[in-house]
Parts: structure tokens; C-alpha cells; sequence
């Protein structure tokens, strides 16, 4: 396989490079930071809807909006985190900038069409559109507004497809093979003497897992859009119910966990710099890795616990695989990160600090997903606020963190203009207590089997959703911080103090431990 | 207790305890740095990798015994069945019975006429006893002991249109030893 050439060397240092690059992290992060405003705007207005607070409202809009927030949330948690790997990788790699650029106005389009799906359509089927009811909304919404929403499912697919395939092919040429980008060497040797050729790092694991799990479900992905694209056109056309619900978790599941696996590749990156410790790839880490490139393929049998229709081997395998995915994040990840911190003498500023909260968000959230995915406790707990609880826990209270702790991170480094420590230090105090908040009451509530998806909820526990709603507040003014703080830097910038250092793909290594 | 206490606890555990972990290493992280930590986090690694892989293994044969599916149920709740056929539609439960027995399992033979829903059933206390999906075109088998006589729900707890927060029936629990009420014709 053909190696870097000095061409493509020499288009990494081009300062003209550089700066697009720059400029369009800065717009891919910023763009990224409005829309979790708004996205979780949406959210607190569904709390306040369930709390009975905002009156009748919640016949008409609970559904467009609860259709909103999980789309756009969902295609959040994927192409926030690969902003971030795509601008590591640009330092890296001649990651194209006009297909990044392409992908994201391709995005803003998709923006508009869930906009005009949702609140001119009122689609109203939650994010997974779950076969047959998009053409069964019984005066709700009309047919035509699945097609945008479609449309929209369909360009997030692309774009991150677009980057994974695009990553491979630089990868390989820098690294000289997949297996090499993987570290499988390590398999052999723990520690490979030098070659003459680039090792592989952690972000490029990580990453390289997503691309390699991310094609097959992109494709699949495809194949239920363009099959339920038929029927919105051929109406008599149809299709099994379970066949749309298998092909639709498949591709759903891996999206998040896709969005999930760059987070941790961007942890990877930046956490190294605030503990001024390497993160280095061993052995275990690349078994952990390949884990989860297996494990991802199998674990969404977990959705469908409750279509006892699927065989029953099925059934067990989602359990096995449920159980195997939690082990690299655990024993790798998770673990590793804590290691990384463990009297490291680092200093908590924002960007760290809601780096490490992140990882607190994955462990704790993931603990409720793990029960969850016990297919004898899923039995009670399907389908409850449980399952909000869980997944708000991983990506809200996770994969959200891990992109302000990149965000704190990068913006100085690209915009040379520094952001308040202060601020952000309240800012993840508000949005710590506000989330978790938001998060332990979905968990309570599951346990009292409040259905999820209810636009009124069961009569009594109206106070759930007020708390809830209480919480959301909290985050919301933690936002609005760093806006604030975003919006004064750029109306008055402070030069960013010292030197910052700029993001390492291998951190300097460190005296050799005592 | 009620299997979704249980659960909530178990979270609560393990939750509680990384949480602590993560607050105490935040704390730590701020004395002085000991580069002593690589040789004892990889002692510290293998030992949570095997613990964790033995609290998996367990967890993994145990939660077998509570699977819900036919081959597990019928061997745990052995004997003839009284049979319950069950359609959703948006926005209703049709059911061929209106009372349930006590004293035999009870086997729900679960489907819907339109889009996928969910058939939850709530004991009077507001908890979820046991759920399957109500899937156009199959027919999902939920066999379930209830022993406790009163007034149950049924709700729909899979996203199935704008009215879905409203889809719901009360089923009577209690009528001695065979499902009936509606001498086998559909009841509502």
C-alpha cells in the first residue's frame, strides 16, 4: 500500500491549509454548540409539556417536538464528535477540507428539513420512525412530511460515511494498512521495535473501529430509508414490521455508538495534554478495540428484547454482546482515563474538568443501560423512562460532555481568544447538578414504570417531569454561560495567556514511573 | 418488592459506588504526582478486568432464569394455559376476555391491526408485571402467572401515534379458573 508522499506532507504545513482548517473547526464547533442550545431547549420544553405547566399544548406538539430533539440530538452526538476527529486527523492526514466543507452545508440543509419536517409537518414519530406508523398518524401529520425527515436521516448518514470512508483511505496510506491503523502489531509484540513506518495512536483505534462498523450499518441504514421511501410514494408497497425494526436499530444503535466511540477518541486526544501524561496504545487496548468492533454488530438485539417473535438464540446473543460491549469502555477506556488523572497534580479547568464529568456521564449512564440490557429486567423496564434515563446518562451527561471539554479546548487553541475559567467552572457546576438532575429523575421514574414517549404523563407523577423540567433550567443557564462567554470573547477578545499547547497526537512521553 | 425496585437499587449500588470512585480520584488528582501509578494501575487493571468478568459471568447464567420467553416460562409455569388474544389498534387494546384467572398461567397471544404498540401490564400497585410488543403481522407469546387478584392496566408503552399517552384498558384479574367474560367473542 502506497505511503504518505511528500506532496501530501507538504500540503499539511501549507499555512493557507491551515487556517481553512482552522476556520472550519471553529464553525463545525460553534454551529455543533447552537444547536445543543436549541436542541436542548426542545427537551426542557417537553419536561415543562409533561409537568402540566404549559396547559393543552402537549396534544399538538409533544410529538413533533419529542420527533426534534431526538433526531437532531441523535445526529448530534455522531457529528459533533466527528468535527473534532476530523480536525485531529487534519493534522495528521490531507483530510480534503471542500468535502468537509460540502458536508457541512449538507448538514444545515438537513437542519432545515427536520425543521420543516417537525414544525411545519408535525412529523411525530419519535427519531426511530418506527414501520408502519409514519403513514398511520391518524390526522396527525401528513405522509409528505416523512419524506424531508427522510431526506435528513439520509445526509447524516452520508456525511459521517462520507469522512469514515475518506478517513480509511488517508489512514491506510499513512499508516500502510488497516491493520496497522488497528495496532494489531501490538498483538503480537507488546512493544514493536520502530520500523521506519508511523505507529498507530488511540484516537486512530477509535476511529478506525467507527468507520470499519459504521459502513456496513450506513448501508442498511439505506436500504430501510429507500424501502420506506417506496411506500410513502407506492402505498401498497409494504414490508415486515420486524425486518424494518431489525434494519433500523442496526443502523440507529450503531449511529449513537459510533458518535459515542469518536467522543472517546477526542478524551483520547485532548485529556493527555491537561494530565501531562501519555495515553499510550498496549495490548489490551487494541483487544478492547476489537471487541467492540464485534461486539457493536450484535449488541442492538437489546431493542427488540420484546419482540418475542425474534428467535430466542437472538435474544441471548444481544444479552452476550450487551455485556461484552461494556467491557472495553470499562476496562480500557473508562479505567484508562482514570488512571491518566489519578494524582497526575492536573489542574481542573473547564476543559478537563467536563472531559473527566464526561466520564463519570459514560460509567454512570452505562451502569443503567447494562441492567437495562439484562433481558430479564428489560422485561419491566423496557420502554420506561428507565431507557431516557440511560442514554440521557451516556450522551448527555458523556458523549455532550466530552464535546464542551473539546470545545473549551479547541476554541482558544484556534481562535487565539481565551475563554473565562470562571465562567466555565460555574457553567459545568450548572449543567453537572441540572443534568444529573434530569437524568436520576428519568431513572426514578422508570422505576415507578412511567412510560416513555407519554405527552401526559400518568396521573400523580406530573412532579417527575416539574423536577425534571427544574433540572433542564440548571443546564439551560449553564449554556447560556458559555454562550455569554463565547459571545464576549468575540465582542472583546482576551489574548489566550501563555502558551497553550496545540493538540498532540502523541503526547510527549514523561519520566520513565519510579 | 417489586422487580423495578430491585433494579432501581442495583443502580443505585453501583452507580453510587463509581460515582464515589470518580469524586475521590477528581479530589486526588490534585495532590502531588506519582509516576508510581503506571506499575499499580496495571495491577489495579487486571484485577477490575477479572472481577468484572466474574460479576459478568454470573450475572450473564443467572439472568437466563429470567428470560421471558416461552421456553423458559413454560417450564417455570407448567400446565395448561388460558389462552388471551390480544389486538392493538390506535388506540385501544382488544381482548376476547375481560376477566383473567388467578389459579393457571395465562398465555397472551399479543398482535395489532395497524402499527407496532406495546402491551405493558400494570398490577394495581402501578407496576409493569410483564410486556411483549404488539407487532403487525406477528404474534407475540407472553405467558405470565398472576396471582394477586384486582384491578390491572394494559398500556401501550411503544410510541404508536398523537394519541399513545391516552391507550389503555382495565382488565379484571380474578374470575376463578378460566379467562371469560365475553364467551369468546372479541370484548371491546
Amino acid at each position: 500500500m502506497t505511503s504518505m508522499t511528500a506532496a501530501e506532507d507538504a500540503v499539511l504545513r501549507d499555512p493557507a491549509r491551515v487556517r481553512t482548517v482552522n476556520r472550519l473547526t471553529l464553525l463545525w464547533v460553534i454551529t455543533g454548540f447552537v444547536l445543543l442550545l436549541i436542541l436542548g431547549l426542545a427537551g426542557l420544553l417537553m419536561r415543562a409539556m409533561q409537568s402540566g405547566v404549559l396547559g393543552n399544548v402537549a396534544l399538538i406538539w409533544f410529538y413533533p417536538i419529542l420527533t426534534l430533539h431526538g433526531i437532531g440530538m441523535v445526529a448530534l452526538v455522531a457529528l459533533v464528535p466527528l468535527a473534532g476527529c476530523w480536525y485531529i486527523f487534519a493534522s495528521k492526514v490531507p483530510m480534503s477540507t471542500r468535502l468537509w466543507q460540502i458536508c457541512y452545508v449538507a448538514t444545515v440543509l438537513a437542519v432545515v428539513l427536520v425543521l420543516i419536517s417537525t414544525l411545519i409537518g408535525k412529523f411525530g414519530t419519535g427519531w426511530t420512525f418506527l414501520y408502519p406508523l409514519p403513514y398511520n398518524s391518524t390526522g396527525a401529520w401528513p405522509v409528505w412530511s416523512f419524506v424531508p425527515f427522510l431526506l435528513a436521516v439520509t445526509i447524516v448518514v452520508l456525511v459521517v460515511l462520507a469522512i469514515d470512508v475518506e478517513f480509511l483511505y488517508r489512514g491506510i496510506r499513512k499508516y500502510g494498512s488497516l491493520g496497522r491503523m488497528y495496532g494489531l502489531e501490538y498483538l503480537v509484540d507488546p512493544h514493536p521495535a520502530d520500523d521506519g513506518r508511523p505507529r498507530t495512536d488511540l484516537a486512530t483505534i477509535a476511529m478506525t473501529t467507527t468507520a470499519l462498523t459504521w459502513i456496513p450499518a450506513a448501508l442498511l441504514g439505506a436500504v430501510i430509508v429507500i424501502l420506506e421511501l417506496i411506500q410513502v410514494f407506492v402505498p401498497d408497497f409494504s414490508i415486515s414490521a420486524l425486518l424494518a425494526k431489525n434494519l433500523t436499530f442496526f443502523a440507529g444503535h450503531m449511529l449513537v455508538n459510533v458518535g459515542l466511540y469518536m467522543a472517546a477518541a477526542l478524551l483520547y486526544t485532548i485529556l493527555p495534554v491537561f494530565a501531562k501524561r501519555p495515553w499510550k496504545v498496549a495490548r489490551y487496548v487494541v483487544i478492547g478495540w476489537l471487541a467492540t468492533t464485534v461486539a457493536l454488530w450484535f449488541a442492538f438485539y437489546h431493542h427488540l428484547y420484546q419482540d418475542f417473535a425474534q428467535p430466542d438464540a437472538v435474544q441471548v446473543v444481544g444479552e452476550i454482546f450487551s455485556y461484552v460491549s461494556a467491557f472495553p469502555a470499562l476496562v480500557v477506556t473508562l479505567f484508562g482515563g482514570a488512571m491518566l488523572v489519578w494524582r497526575s497534580g492536573i489542574r481542573w479547568s473547564p476543559a478537563p474538568l467536563f472531559l473527566y464529568m464526561g466520564m463519570a456521564g459514560w460509567a454512570i449512564g452505562g451502569t443503567g443501560a447494562i441492567l437495562d440490557s439484562t433481558a430479564g429486567l428489560n422485561q419491566y423496564m423496557h420502554n420506561t423512562l428507565w431507557v431516557a434515563g440511560h442514554f440521557h446518562g451516556i450522551m448527555a451527561m458523556g458523549v455532550m460532555m466530552f464535546f464542551l471539554g473539546t470545545l473549551y479546548y479547541v476554541y482558544p487553541v484556534l481562535s487565539g481568544r481565551a475563554l473565562s475559567e470562571r465562567v466555565g467552572r460555574a457553567a459545568a457546576g450548572f449543567i453537572g447538578v441540572g443534568g444529573w438532575t434530569v437524568v436520576l429523575i428519568f431513572f426514578l421514574s422508570g422505576v415507578l414504570s412511567e412510560p416513555r414517549r407519554y405527552a401526559v404523563q400518568l396521573p400523580g407523577t406530573e412532579w417527575l417531569a416539574l423536577v425534571g423540567m427544574l433540572g433542564a433550567i440548571l443546564v439551560g443557564i449553564g449554556g447560556l454561560l458559555i454562550a455569554g462567554d463565547l459571545a464576549r470573547s468575540i465582542r472583546r477578545p482576551v489574548p489566550v495567556p501563555g502558551e497553550q499547547e496545540p493538540v498532540e497526537p502523541e503526547p510527549a512521553p514523561v519520566p520513565a514511573p519510579a | 418488592m417489586p422487580v423495578q425496585w430491585m433494579v432501581g437499587i442495583a443502580f443505585v449500588v453501583l452507580g453510587g459506588a463509581l460515582a464515589a470512585v470518580f469524586v475521590w480520584l477528581a479530589l486526588d488528582a490534585r495532590r502531588e504526582t506519582w509516576d508510581g501509578v503506571y506499575q499499580r494501575a496495571g495491577v489495579l487493571r487486571r484485577r477490575w478486568f477479572l472481577g468484572l468478568l466474574a460479576f459478568a459471568v454470573v450475572a450473564f447464567v443467572v439472568s437466563m432464569t429470567w428470560l421471558p420467553y416461552q421456553f423458559v416460562r413454560a417450564a417455570q409455569l407448567p400446565g395448561p394455559a388460558a389462552p388471551v388474544a390480544v389486538t392493538a389498534h390506535q388506540y385501544d387494546f382488544s381482548l376476547n376476555v375481560e376477566c383473567l384467572p388467578t389459579n393457571q398461567p395465562i398465555e397472551f397471544s399479543v398482535t395489532s391491526s395497524d402499527v407496532t404498540h406495546g402491551f405493558a401490564i400494570y398490577d394495581p400497585d402501578g407496576h409493569i408485571i410483564g410486556q411483549t410488543q404488539a407487532m403487525p403481522g406477528y404474534t407475540n407469546v407472553l405467558r405470565l402467572g398472576i396471582t394477586k387478584p384486582g384491578t390491572y392496566i394494559l398500556r401501550c408503552d411503544e410510541l404508536c401515534g398523537p394519541g399513545h399517552s391516552f391507550m389503555q384498558r382495565k382488565v379484571t384479574v380474578g374470575c376463578g379458573g378460566s379467562a371469560g367474560g365475553c364467551g369468546g367473542s372479541t370484548c371491546g
